[in-house]
């Protein structure tokens, strides 16, 4: 094929150079929407594609039983995320918010409410391991990372340290079998979700449900 | 040209003073370079590239373990956005990845790139197609469904029956000695580190030597003044890369949209004991070779690993078997013929693996086959190397007796397309109409008929300007459309 | 001034990296069709961008465009369309 066929103008005309200049800015125009088309990638692969307005409920997820639980030894559970810790603690004292026959049994969120960190139980007149030197006056939780004391017998209760809230209490049921269920979380809302919000629903956003067949696992 | 001091020469002189765009470390690519041929490797590094950063994405969901890497895939696949369908690009790009790989060695091959003074950057290509192999054969298991853990496991069996150091060293790197969680890191490793920074120096050390060499001329050579007709790297080759580059994205968003993936089950051995192991469609060709009837039994394995070992360490050393000074396709027709014949039987088998799973195949058949492939591909290589150049002396010699002109071949090219396409658009604009004649009008099937009818109408202007274009050559159309100008002087 | 066939090519093209910036930037791709609507529309604002710095470099290197592949880059826009009703 040869170059001889449209009769257009000689280079060097004012016709091609503004038809130079239209083409240059076309085409810069076009490379930029290029790139725009490609950035919109990044916001489709990185944010969530669950739509924030479907309504979510607490699952209602079975922790441990009643004859299963020790005084004073924790049992880990995932709730309501399955990648995020609590423990449900047998107290042996009668507690805010506690369940079973003696209104012992607690649970709270294992990640501080500081900075995320999750905090070990220590039983009355013990000490943790990182800190020899404080022994417990009650039930509390200990974070080991910066030193927020947590009263379990009282909602988990700021009592130390510098956490600035206390630990969600994961609101506990017994049926008549024995056995307790988690089925929700009290304000504040768990770390890492709004922290610091006062509305429960929060902890329902950013991750996985724990379905209803978890199994739990001791400490 | 004019205005030097035009407000986009202005920027575009303060970005090359700052970056040095106009210094690039790579010399100036000549004008017969911008065709697509000579830029297959560059389109598999841009696969890889695209491998890179889908694969960053997955990296930061997928977790290496026995436990947990097929419940992190399933995660990707159904909570994360869009994650399906980043694997099915990763996936699909992979498998394209391998496929330009091929495409670009064989396409070396053919115009002889691999002589004088190319031949180490030939042993460093083959090396680097090892390594691309070796991503897929890494990547391949780290789902741990049922068809990649089964198809590894015959692959890492048959590290057993190389000889001794050899087996040991990759029992070492592949396979270690911490059972499955040992191996999927180490193959979690391989693929994800240690491959990619192997592939990364190859490359370099290939790119050395193409800036040392420059682009192999055409095989008809290159007259000093078509050398010297050379394209800046910035901005007109980077720009015809770009441009490569975003055609084949955007092929393989078009592949990845109409094939998603499924993710298969998960490895069990309850459910690996109901499944035939067939390794990827890329080792298929060697996985025949290893299923024919002779290569059964004891020794059987490693004989078959030595065929197929052998075929490697040909392809690896080729430069320093072909000797021949001359690169014209025309002078070579033995080796062309050899190279389609290697070409043939990498297909055949391929397809041929794929319709036998689980069989072994008995010698006779696999002999003629095999053999009936290449001799078939030879007479037919021959016989159209005797029909294009014409014979002397009773030897193929090279004067290109009747060559077919290459406009010819472009405009009959051209008609094939827009006859097809005129084809489909006819077909789906009648369908469009008798569609909405029997079910009503509707937004897509109005859409439908707006694109299939503006197709044919580009079509029949694509086939009328066709025409007018052949027939410049005689000027017949021409001078009557010229007539009708008002001022044409004839 | 004189609507050559450049010009309209370069309109079309705009026009069309234009709507398919819009649909790219306005949609959250939720479902597998959703999916495959993004990635052919991120696929025609790529070919489009394609075939003008095709035309660009034709220019800036002074010589006529190659109509095969104008032809080759515009039957890709025709099949990202047509996949787009197909699937979308």
């Amino acid at each position: 094929m040869t170059s001889d066929d449209v009769p257009g103008d000689a280079p060097g005309t004012d016709t091609d150079e503004s038809r130079r200049e239209f083409l240059k800015i076309a085409a810069a125009a076009s490379a930029i929407l290029a790139l725009g088309g490609i950035a919109s990638v990044m916001k489709a692969v990185i944010f969530p594609s669950i739509p924030s307005s479907t309504q979510l409920t607490f699952p209602r997820v079975k922790v441990a039983s009643v004859d299963s639980l020790s005084i004073g030894i924790p049992v880990e559970f995932n709730y309501p995320l399955d990648n995020e810790p609590n423990y449900v603690i047998k107290l042996g004292t009668k507690a805010d918010g506690g369940v079973g026959p003696d209104g012992d049994i607690v649970a709270f969120s294992d990640i501080c409410q500081h900075l995320g960190c999750n905090w070990g139980y220590v039983a009355p007149g013990g000490s943790p391991r990182v800190n020899p030197s404080y022994k417990a006056p009650g039930p509390v939780g200990y974070c080991p990372c910066h030193g927020s004391i947590f009263d379990l017998s009282q909602s988990a209760k700021v009592i130390g340290g510098p956490s600035p809230l206390p630990l969600p209490q994961v609101q506990l049921e017994v049926d008549g079998s024995g056995d307790i269920y988690a089925i929700g979380m009290g304000p504040p809302s768990v770390f890492g979700h709004n922290t610091g919000s006062s509305n429960v629903n929060d902890d329902l956003q950013g991750g996985t449900l724990v379905s209803i067949t978890s199994e739990t696992s001791q400490t | 040209m004019t205005e030097k001091d035009g407000f986009s020469e202005r920027v575009a002189g303060w970005l090359d003073s700052r970056l040095g765009l106009s210094h690039p470390l790579l010399r100036p690519v000549p004008q017969f370079a911008l065709n697509p041929f000579y830029w297959l490797g560059a389109l598999a590094v841009v696969a890889f590239v695209i491998q890179g950063v889908t694969g960053m994405i997955m990296m930061l969901y997928y977790i290496p373990s026995p436990t947990q890497a097929y419940s992190s895939t399933q995660y990707i696949f159904q909570s994360v956005s869009n994650g399906r369908f980043l694997e099915t690009v990763h996936l699909y790009t992979a498998y394209a990845m391998i496929m330009l790989a091929f495409m670009h060695m064989m396409r070396g091959y053919f115009v002889s790139v691999q002589k004088n003074p190319r031949e180490v950057m030939w042993v460093v290509g083959m090396l680097m197609g090892f390594v691309t192999l070796g991503f897929g054969f890494t990547g391949y298991l780290l789902p741990w469904t049922v068809v990649s853990y089964s198809a590894t496991h015959v692959g890492v069996g048959m590290i057993s029956a190389l000889p001794q150091p050899i087996s040991n060293l990759l029992n070492f790197l592949i396979v270690g000695s911490a059972g499955d969680a040992g191996e999927l890191l180490r193959f979690f490793d391989l693929h994800v580190v240690i491959l990619p920074a192997v592939l990364l120096v190859l490359l370099a050390v290939k790119m050395y030597m193409l800036e040392a060499h420059g682009v192999a001329d055409p095989t008809s050579g290159a007259s000093a003044e078509a050398k010297a007709r050379t394209l800046p790297i910035f901005p007109d080759v980077t720009v015809y890369l770009l441009e490569l580059s975003l055609l084949f994205g955007a092929g393989m968003l078009l592949i990845s949209a109409f094939f998603p993936l499924n993710l298969p089950a998960e490895y069990s051995a309850l459910t690996a004991g109901q499944s035939t192991p067939q390794p990827d469609w890329y080792f298929l060709w060697i996985y025949q070779v290893l299923k024919v009837s002779v290569f059964e039994g004891g020794g059987g394995l490693a004989a078959a690993l030595s065929v197929v070992t052998l075929v490697f360490i040909v392809l690896l050393v080729l430069p320093f078997i072909d000797r021949g000074k001359t690169r014209e396709l025309s002078r070579r027709p033995v080796y062309v013929t050899l190279g389609l014949i290697f070409v043939g039987e990498v297909l055949m088998l391929s397809y041929w693996g794929s319709v036998t799973p689980g069989a072994t195949i008995p010698l006779e058949q696999a002999a003629l086959v095999i053999g009936g492939t290449a001799l078939l591909i030879a007479l037919v290589s021959l016989a159209v190397y005797r029909a294009l150049y014409s014979r002397v002396r009773g030897r193929l010699q090279t004067v290109p007796a009747a060559r077919v002109s290459r406009t010819e071949v472009r405009s009959g090219l051209a008609f094939a397309v827009l006859v097809a396409v005129g084809a489909v658009a006819i077909g789906t604009l009648v369908n469009s109409v008798v569609g909405i004649v029997l079910s009503g009008f509707s937004t897509s099937s109005g859409e439908l008929l707006a694109v299939s009818a503006g197709t044919l109408a580009l079509d029949v202007l694509g086939t009328v300007y066709v025409i007018y274009r052949l027939d410049l050559r005689t000027g017949g159309i021409r001078r009557r459309v010229k007539a009708f100008e008002v001022g044409w002087k004839g | 001034m004189r609507v050559s066939l450049l010009s309209i090519q370069v309109i079309f093209l705009i026009g069309l990296q234009v709507t398919s910036l819009v649909v790219l930037w306005l949609m959250t791709p939720l479902s597998q069709s959703a999916t495959d609507t993004f990635a052919l529309y991120l696929g025609l604002d790529l070919v489009a961008f394609c075939i003008l710095s095709y035309l660009y470099r034709s220019m800036r290197n002074l010589k006529q465009p190659n109509g095969v592949w104008l032809a080759v880059g515009y039957l890709f826009i025709i099949v990202l369309l047509v996949s787009n009703l197909a699937l979308g």
